[in-house]
């Protein structure tokens, strides 16, 4: 069966082996490789940062409940994407849920096709998660190498300031300005003021910028 | 033999002086009769011969008389002396003393008995005082005796003891002496004195002096045996008197006795009447029956309960009363079967079942007493009429039923979730399955080995739904009581299997301490798991109280205790129950909870009490509770 993005796990956590059992085979028949844990404790003790996927959390465990996972998950700095299913949803259970981030709460016994479809979503979103973070990176990677009056540039720059601005700003002269610009634009490997734009929101430099502007 | 000499001289001598005295009374008597005849003054010379012829006659005449006379006063004269002589013999034969004596109290004339009786010969006694023979003791007694008869001769009688030293009477042993055992002192046996009667007259004698004729008898023998007699009377006496005073005290004994008798008669009436009266206004049928089970007694309430009237029961066998099955049974051997029966039962209240007069059954409590009269044993049933109590009883059994329906509803109502949550598990396993299989056969090469292995699953998934399902049905539906056997242990699972969805997200730990091969219990499995459920869920609540990181522990045991009681424990952790509410949780509309009825534990204790069980606990602060109760193993109940 075609999957998209193949190398992508799916994570299953449920104390119960009847459902973990007929769960994994479900999702196996559609082509995805399935990892399933009895406990949110061996899950954590098993989980590789390394590998996309997305996990199907079971909220009502002994020990540790799927909620308290999710916290703890968020704790490390783990953003795989959940999808919780329960076998008696209580609605403050599944706000909690969507709020720290869940994908879907499923009440069980759920539809299969929404199920399959929303790991789908999950692994998706978790692609895209994964790529955005390798982009911010690299453009961390070349921000590091911008000089610190260069970053000062930069950030008058995103913040919709022109050369004159940010010369009056700084204190110095446009051509100076100028001289900066290029530096920064080579060293970002930007193609144009909109390419920088887009980098400077993703470092999160923007924000920064509009507060100025503000 | 000198006596005897002296004795015919004296009688000699006395005759001789007669003789001269009758010869010289003759003489005086010739010159008197000349006197007189010379005094008469009549001359014979003077006379005519005819005269004197005639005078002659006359004389001659009178000398014929005269010498008649004379003839005839000799011939007196010596009858008189024959008569003398004879009174003077047996004067001296008698063996009676005769004592003469004169004014002055001196002896003139004493016969032989009288000597001897003094100790002295008659030379010594005349001319003496009679008072010196006596003893001093009694000298006052004979002067006044003898003063008597100077003043007023009359006859007396005096008993006196002579002092007889030489006598040698052979009247001196008391005969008595060897007949009693009287004592000398009182007897005087050695003494020689000797008693004496003196019986005396005072007259005058010829010469007309006064003189006191006495006779004396010896009555020492008399008076001895007298004495004896007065002593064994006052023996006897006294003996008497003893026995008498003992029979007094026996008599007062008896007389008491018979008062007791009385007493106690008189408190057997009473007590009798008064039982009588019970026996016969007691609503408890009262029933006596001997050993081969014939009826020898009934009270008037009997008839009441049964129909029968006294008459148609004595003497009747008691199988009367008895249902038809147990007269079957006991057809030839009833006398063992009552044997056997009482020997079990004496003294306690058993319900039996009894037949009345119109075939109708009566539920019975009846309690059995024995006893026996001459050896004789009888048994007492009383009989009291339950069928009032038993409908009662039925009532509330109805009620109590009809109540843990309810309850098992709201029961059911509070599981309502986690049942449903129950239910998801396996309809969610199923789902999957069955859509895994979908893709399978959906694939170029389905492999159908695979494929059928997951539909296995799926059916056991879909009993499993099912099971669940079921027992919940049941648990619900299920108004009427139906009881059956069943293993405590499957019924603690089943109980559980309802109520498991609360112990995984209240992250409480389930312990099974359930021991093996207990015998089994005739109940009706839904009360019994609605107990459980109850007890299990309490516990679940308390420890939901408790902190989420503390360990909550929930375990339920079983064990045989006593041989036939079989105890079943729901115990926790939780926190525990304070003093002021354990007094109160076993009542019912208590409730510690903010959404419960306070049903469950009054419900709960009710049901395993018609089940003949208890229902307890105990409970400690901070340390947890125990909730535990018995149900009788492995025999029927008396309700079915």
């Amino acid at each position: 069966m075609e999957v998209n993005n193949p190398s992508a796990l799916v994570y299953l956590v449920d104390d119960e082996f009847a459902i973990r059992d007929s769960l994994t085979l479900l999702i196996e028949s559609t082509g995805r490789a399935v990892r399933s844990f009895e406990s949110a404790s061996d899950f954590l003790n098993n989980y590789n940062h390394d590998q996309p996927g997305c996990l199907i959390l079971d909220v009502r465990m002994s020990s540790m409940s799927g909620l308290e996972l999710q916290e703890e998950l968020s704790k490390r700095g783990i953003s795989i994407p959940i999808i919780f299913i329960s076998g008696n949803a209580d609605i403050s259970d599944s706000a909690k849920a969507f709020r720290a981030g869940a994908v879907d709460f499923l009440e069980k016994p759920f539809d299969n096709e929404i199920l399959l479809k929303r790991i789908e979503e999950a692994i998706q979103k978790d692609m895209e998660i994964r790529e955005l973070l390798i982009k911010k990176r690299q453009i961390q990677k070349r921000l590091d190498h911008l000089t610190v009056r260069e970053k000062e540039v930069l950030s008058l720059i995103v913040s919709s300031h022109s050369n004159k601005e940010a010369a009056a700003v700084l204190n110095i002269s446009n051509r100076t300005i100028d001289v900066h610009r290029a530096h920064i634009m080579e060293k970002m490997q930007a193609a144009n003021l909109a390419e920088l734009m887009m980098m400077a929101m993703h470092c999160e430099i923007v924000q920064h910028g509009a507060e100025v502007v503000d | 033999m000198s006596k005897q000499t002296t004795d015919i001289r004296d009688i000699e001598m006395l005759r001789n002086k007669v003789e001269t005295l009758l010869t010289k009374h003759g003489n005086d008597i010739r010159k008197k009769a000349t006197k007189m005849l010379n005094r008469s003054g009549t001359d014979i010379s003077r006379l005519s011969s005819e005269d004197i012829q005639k005078l002659l006659f006359e004389f001659q005449c009178y000398q014929i008389e005269l010498e008649l006379q004379n003839e005839q006063l000799n011939r007196t004269h010596q009858e008189l002396i024959a008569s003398r002589d004879e009174y003077e013999q047996l004067y001296n034969l008698s063996p009676a003393g005769y004592l003469t004596l004169n004014k002055e109290g001196l002896i003139q004339k004493v016969n032989v008995a009288a000597t001897h009786l003094l100790g002295n010969s008659k030379k010594n006694l005349i001319g003496k005082k009679l008072g010196e023979f006596i003893l001093p003791l009694d000298q006052d007694n004979y002067n006044f005796f003898i003063k008597g008869f100077l003043t007023t001769q009359t006859d007396q009688t005096l008993i006196l003891k002579l002092n007889s030293i030489n006598n040698t009477s052979p009247h001196l042993n008391c005969q008595g002496f060897g007949l009693c055992s009287c004592s000398l002192q009182n007897c005087n046996h050695n003494n020689t004195s000797i008693y004496v009667e003196c019986r005396g007259i005072a007259n005058y004698n010829n010469k007309n002096e006064l003189q006191i004729c006495l006779t004396i008898n010896d009555i020492t023998e008399r008076k001895q045996a007298q004495e004896t007699i007065l002593c064994l009377n006052e023996k006897l006496e006294e003996k008497i008197l003893k026995q008498t005073s003992e029979l007094i005290e026996s008599n007062l004994n008896l007389k008491k006795k018979i008062e007791e008798l009385k007493y106690s008669k008189h408190q057997l009436r009473e007590r009798e009447a008064k039982l009588n009266s019970i026996f016969n206004a007691s609503i408890e049928g009262i029933i006596t029956i001997n050993t081969s089970g014939n009826i020898v007694s009934v009270n008037a309430a009997v008839e009441t309960i049964f129909g029968y009237t006294q008459e148609e029961l004595i003497g009747c066998s008691i199988k009367k009363l008895m249902p038809l099955s147990l007269r079957n049974k006991t057809q030839h051997n009833l006398k063992d079967y009552l044997q056997a029966y009482m020997l079990k039962n004496i003294g306690l209240i058993k319900e039996f079942e009894g037949m009345r007069k119109d075939g109708s059954s009566v539920p019975l409590d009846l309690s059995i007493a024995e006893f026996s009269i001459d050896k004789t044993n009888y048994f007492t049933g009383i009989v009291r009429d339950v069928s009032l109590r038993k409908h009662r009883e039925q009532q509330d059994k109805e009620h109590l039923d009809e109540l843990a329906h309810v309850t098992r509803l709201g029961l059911m109502g509070e599981m309502a979730s986690g049942i449903a949550h129950e239910v998801n598990q396996p309809l969610t396993s199923i789902a999957n399955y069955t859509q895994a299989c979908l893709n399978f056969i959906r694939s170029e090469n389905p492999d159908l080995e695979q494929i059928s292995e997951i539909l296995l699953k799926t059916h056991q998934q879909a009993l499993r739904a099912g099971q669940i399902i079921h027992r919940m049905r049941d648990f619900v539906k299920s108004k009427k009581i139906h009881r059956t056997t069943a293993n405590i242990n499957t019924l603690i699972h089943n109980a559980i299997s309802l109520c498991i969805a609360e112990f995984k997200p209240n992250n409480i730990k389930l312990k099974f301490e359930l021991t093996k091969n207990l015998p089994t219990v005739y109940v009706d499995n839904i009360q019994i798991e609605q107990v459980i459920i109850n007890l299990v869920k309490n516990s679940i609540d308390a420890l939901k109280t408790l902190p989420q990181q503390t360990q909550r522990q929930l375990a339920i045991q079983t064990n045989l205790i006593n041989n036939n009681d079989i105890e079943i424990r729901v115990k926790d952790n939780g926190p525990g129950i304070d003093e002021a509410q354990q007094q109160k949780i076993l009542t019912p509309f208590y409730t510690t909870k903010s959404d419960g009825m306070g049903m469950g534990l009054s419900i709960s204790r009710s049901l395993v009490e018609t089940h003949d069980g208890v229902l307890h606990f105990n409970s400690k602060a901070e340390k947890g509770t125990t909730f535990y109760f018995t149900l009788p193993a492995g025999r029927k109940s008396n309700g079915s």
